[in-house]
């Protein structure tokens, strides 16, 4: 579904990123963990094409992500508040998603639903622009308007950090139920080893812009991270 | 597929926090525009007759057209400076099912729709109907109307190009002052002769005259819509940009005067590394300059009264400038101040003396005025001692209750951010109050003894600066420090 190859970043002079080859098949679900600074974030920028590589490229269901469009039809994400609209409230959000989707109303309404435990009345139907909402709430809204339109590939950015734990353990089941409903490709890196564990079949590491781990989740898994991870 | 373009565009507009939360700014700013469009309509109309007023027994539909290229060219130069690229809020579309052409057309078609392109139109449609049309008929008239706006609009995309490279080639601001400097000095020494080519260009009246702007237009757009088709990326778009951390010093030498020095010197650094502050600082610089419009004109340098208003703003300039928003400064870290092992009288001292020591600065760089005569120096002087005496302690008052919240990395033109009535209220006793002591004075014809009371005014503040920083601000300080943090915190 989506390969990387040969992909270097520098800023600056300054290699922050190099993977030579990573394939992420359809439907498997993908975690990326690291130290900060490993390079997680870039990685996933340099998937969502919103900043360009020094070298190398990624392509998304065969066709390179630079410069395209194609890919956004069927890739929902959300890294950080900068993919928000802070001047809109979140249901002129939703629905200005919806409609990017064209997701009837009724529709829209239906695919939210499962996130109505997750809001906690505090973000449906209430007056408040996005810029206003809490970190945790904000990120709440960023989450939900990546599933919008049934993706095929999500992308997401430290999901469970800023929430609580009710609304952690609550989006690990939404992730889990979302990937055994539709065949999905799921992208999220975490500092939470538990969770990540949990919800990926397969984890990637990184350190200093390299791969240093890449392991199918086994029972195993949680303790060999711990350990490398244990300095 | 517009359609929500526009809604987005109409809802940032009128949810714009300073737009919402500010009612006293937006009266001003309106007042402020309304005040623009009125001289350039009665610009417009008058223009006509200036123009025979000033040029004598020549055609005047020939000396306008003469200095429609010099209009156009200042007028670029303005919009570099003051019209905004709106490239820079694209982001969270970025990563939507939305064509980066899309993107790229909206943002290309947003930026017509700017202050500066309907300004063109007020000088130019009163003179089309009183001037144009009588002479050539009104289809001719329409035409060369269409001519000189369609440059205007051509203005926009020129400015777009320039600001979008500007992020990658900041030396592009010295190149376009070196051309315009160059292309004057070359029209006044006439050997390019600019005057000539914009009454012949424009003096042409002819179809062919507008297709040049209409297709220039058209370039342009395409030029623009490939450069920023291909620069849609976090990078690029100034998002990610990280300035060295090399380039501004330490202050070390501030080192030897204790923790009060320790607190100058991170205050200096935030004004050296944030884009407010600094261009606060630069704006502060040409106030200097000030002086130069009325110590030249002799009316004003008979009298006292209008040089105790420059003395105030020249020795003071960096002071009104910059500590208008004494607390404001400290929006993103100011709980940090107030929990970290940070003695209140010495933070508030700090902050007087960083005021004091530009106001001393001033002084001594406005020196050579000195030139126009030993009078403007003592009032200076007499200013500068008001300004650190009683004006700095003023405004540590009046911006020591509820600041409001500013973001430093955000640019200064045209930023009313943290501006509130505390900022107009401040003018009366900075500004207005030295010049009502000496208009007292002058009621006896005890003038030159008014310059005297407003220095002596001032050296009795700097005598009593510590008990009043001690018992007066920093009790005000301690009672008021919650509701201070309140208001800087983010709602």
């Amino acid at each position: 579904m989506i390969v990387v190859e040969n992909i270097k970043k520098q800023f600056k002079q300054i290699e922050v990123l190099n993977v030579e080859h990573l394939e992420i098949p359809k439907g498997q679900s993908f975690g990326l963990v690291g130290n900060n600074g490993a390079g997680k974030t870039t990685l996933f920028r340099l998937v969502l094409d919103l900043i360009k590589p020094t070298s190398g490229r990624v392509t998304s269901k065969g066709e390179a992500v630079l410069g395209d469009d194609n890919w956004k039809r069927y890739t929902g994400s959300y890294l950080d508040e900068g993919f928000l609209i802070s001047f809109l409230t979140p249901d002129e959000y939703f629905k200005f998603i919806g409609d990017l989707h064209s997701l009837s109303d009724g529709e829209l309404k239906k695919q939210l639903a499962p996130f109505a435990e997750v809001f906690n009345d505090e973000i449906i139907g209430k007056k408040k622009f996005i810029r206003d909402l809490s970190k945790g709430n904000q990120k709440k809204v960023g989450i939900a308007a990546a599933l919008l339109g049934r993706p095929e590939v999500v992308v997401l950015d430290e999901p469970f950090a800023n929430l609580d734990p009710t609304t952690q353990i609550r989006l690990k089941q939404l992730l889990i139920q979302y990937k055994t409903e539709h065949e999905v490709t799921l992208l999220i890196s975490s500092h939470d080893l538990n969770h990540v564990t949990e919800v990926c079949e397969r984890i990637v590491v990184l350190e200093k812009g390299l791969i240093v781990k890449d392991m199918a989740t086994s029972a195993g898994t949680l303790k060999e991270l711990e350990e490398f991870f244990t300095v | 597929m517009s359609n929500w373009f526009s809604n987005h565009e109409r809802k940032r507009f009128k949810r714009s926090p300073t737009f919402s939360r500010n009612s006293l700014i937006n009266v001003f700013l309106i007042f402020f525009i309304v005040i623009i469009l009125l001289y350039m309509v009665g610009l417009g109309f008058i223009v006509d007759l200036l123009i025979i007023d000033q040029y004598p027994g020549q055609d005047v539909i020939s000396v306008f057209n003469g200095f429609i290229l010099f209009y156009l060219l200042g007028d670029l130069l303005m919009r570099f400076y003051l019209q905004d690229v709106p490239a820079l809020e694209v982001q969270p579309y970025l990563h939507l099912p939305i064509k980066r052409s899309s993107i790229v057309h909206f943002v290309l078609c947003k930026s017509i729709f700017t202050l500066f392109n309907l300004l063109p139109l007020f000088l130019i449609i009163p003179f089309l109907f009183k001037q144009v049309i009588p002479a050539m008929g009104s289809s001719t008239g329409f035409v060369w109307a269409l001519t000189v706006y369609l440059f205007a609009i051509c203005n926009t995309y020129i400015t777009v190009y320039l600001k979008k490279q500007l992020t990658s080639r900041p030396q592009i601001v010295l190149y376009l002052v070196l051309a315009f400097g160059l292309l004057f000095l070359l029209n006044h020494l006439e050997i390019v002769p600019l005057t000539a080519w914009s009454m012949h260009f424009f003096g042409s009246f002819s179809i062919l005259a507008l297709i040049i702007p209409i297709v220039l237009t058209g370039i342009l757009y395409f030029l623009n819509l490939n450069t920023l088709t291909s620069s849609l990326y976090l990078e690029e778009l100034g998002k990610m940009k990280k300035e060295d951390a090399q380039w501004s010093g330490d202050f070390s030498f501030l080192k030897r005067f204790g923790s009060v020095g320790d607190i100058m010197s991170l205050e200096l650094k935030l004004i050296l590394r944030n884009k407010r502050p600094r261009s606060v600082l630069f704006v502060s610089l040409a106030f200097l300059c000030y002086g130069l419009i009325f110590y030249t004109n002799d009316t004003y340098l008979e009298g006292y009264a209008m040089l105790i208003f420059v003395g105030v703003f020249v020795t003071g300039g960096f002071m009104l400038n910059y500590g208008q928003f004494a607390f404001s400064w400290e929006s993103g870290f100011f709980d940090s101040v107030l929990t970290k092992r940070i003695d209140i009288r010495k933070y508030l001292e700090a902050k007087y003396n960083l005021l004091a020591i530009s106001c001393i600065a001033s002084f001594i760089l406005t020196a050579p005025y000195a030139y126009f005569g030993w009078k403007v120096i003592l009032i200076n002087l007499a200013c500068c001692l008001f300004n650190i005496g009683i004006n700095s302690i003023v405004i540590l008052y009046f911006t020591g209750k509820s600041p409001k919240r500013i973001d430093i990395s955000k640019p200064n033109v045209m930023n009313w951010e943290g501006v509130g009535a505390t900022q107009f209220i401040l003018i009366i006793p900075t500004l207005i109050a030295p010049i009502l002591l000496y208009v007292i004075f002058n009621l006896f014809d005890l003038a030159p003894y008014g310059i005297v009371f407003i220095a002596a005014l001032g050296l009795m503040g700097i005598l009593l600066k510590r008990p009043l920083l001690e018992q007066f601000y920093r009790n005000r300080f301690i009672k008021n420090k919650y509701q201070i943090a309140q208001s800087l915190r983010v709602e």
